[in-house]
């Protein structure tokens, strides 16, 4: 069933998205995130946050960003992160290429880190820190 | 085994190369020789072990999450109904089986 609905997704995205596979600017590049996100983690490293996932209240606080996130955000990191399914599934449910998706899915992770760590702070989990977050290279 | 390594080389990663494919790593989005060069650097390497192991922390922590989010059971309604439309649109292409 499920490779099914995989090949009817692939070939919807084939058909109707391969067309914008390279009209994805440079302020997308999903690099950029994914760099930006390891920097992150070597803030919290060195800010002694590396444990925020084991401190605060996990589910909540994902379901709290998760709000805080815009739709089409939302909607990747639901789909691939919380639904399981691919990079090329997931743009053909959007109805996106898969640039787009791997973009919106790298940015969305940061956002939804920064927020939980944001809020790790704010609940003084880790006392007071005065590190920007993503500060630390 | 000579012959082996000659008709097929894996890339080797520095910590550059391998921590920009931290997330397609992780969602195993790689080919095989990529995920091979990212598991051989991560082998090798002190520095990037400790970002992966977060990261990977963090998506089952988002996996896990899945029932807690109210917008996701949404979405799965509206994906049902996205697969039931391009199923049937499938089926009347005469393109769909399995």
């Amino acid at each position: 069933m499920r490779r099914w609905l995989f090949t009817i997704c692939k070939n919807v995205f084939l058909r109707g998205a391969e067309h914008e596979r390279d009209t994805v600017s440079l302020d997308d590049d999903p690099m950029n995130d994914t760099y930006a996100a390891v920097r992150l983690h070597n803030a919290m490293v060195a800010n002694g946050e590396s444990l925020l996932l084991d401190r605060i209240d996990v589910a909540p606080a994902i379901a709290r960003a998760m709000q805080q996130l815009t739709e089409p955000f939302r909607l990747a990191v639901s789909l691939v992160d919380m639904e399981g399914y691919g990079y090329v599934e997931a743009a053909a449910l959007l109805g996106v290429p898969v640039g787009t998706v791997r973009s919106r899915l790298f940015r969305a992770r940061r956002q939804l880190q920064e927020s939980l760590l944001s809020h790790a702070r704010d609940a003084g989990y880790f006392g007071t820190s005065t590190r920007p977050l993503g500060g630390a290279a | 085994m000579t012959s082996d390594i000659l008709h097929h080389t894996v890339p080797v990663f520095d910590c550059m190369e391998t921590v920009r494919r931290l997330w397609d790593y992780l969602d195993r989005e790689l080919s095989d020789d990529d995920m091979a060069a990212v598991d051989a650097h991560l082998a090798a390497c002190s520095n990037c072990p400790p970002h992966f192991t977060f990261e990977r922390q963090f998506l089952a922590a988002l996996k896990a999450a899945r029932s807690q989010d109210g917008a996701s059971s949404g979405l799965r309604a509206r994906v049902r109904a996205a697969l039931e439309q391009g199923s049937s649109a499938m089926r009347d292409a005469g393109g769909a089986h399995e």
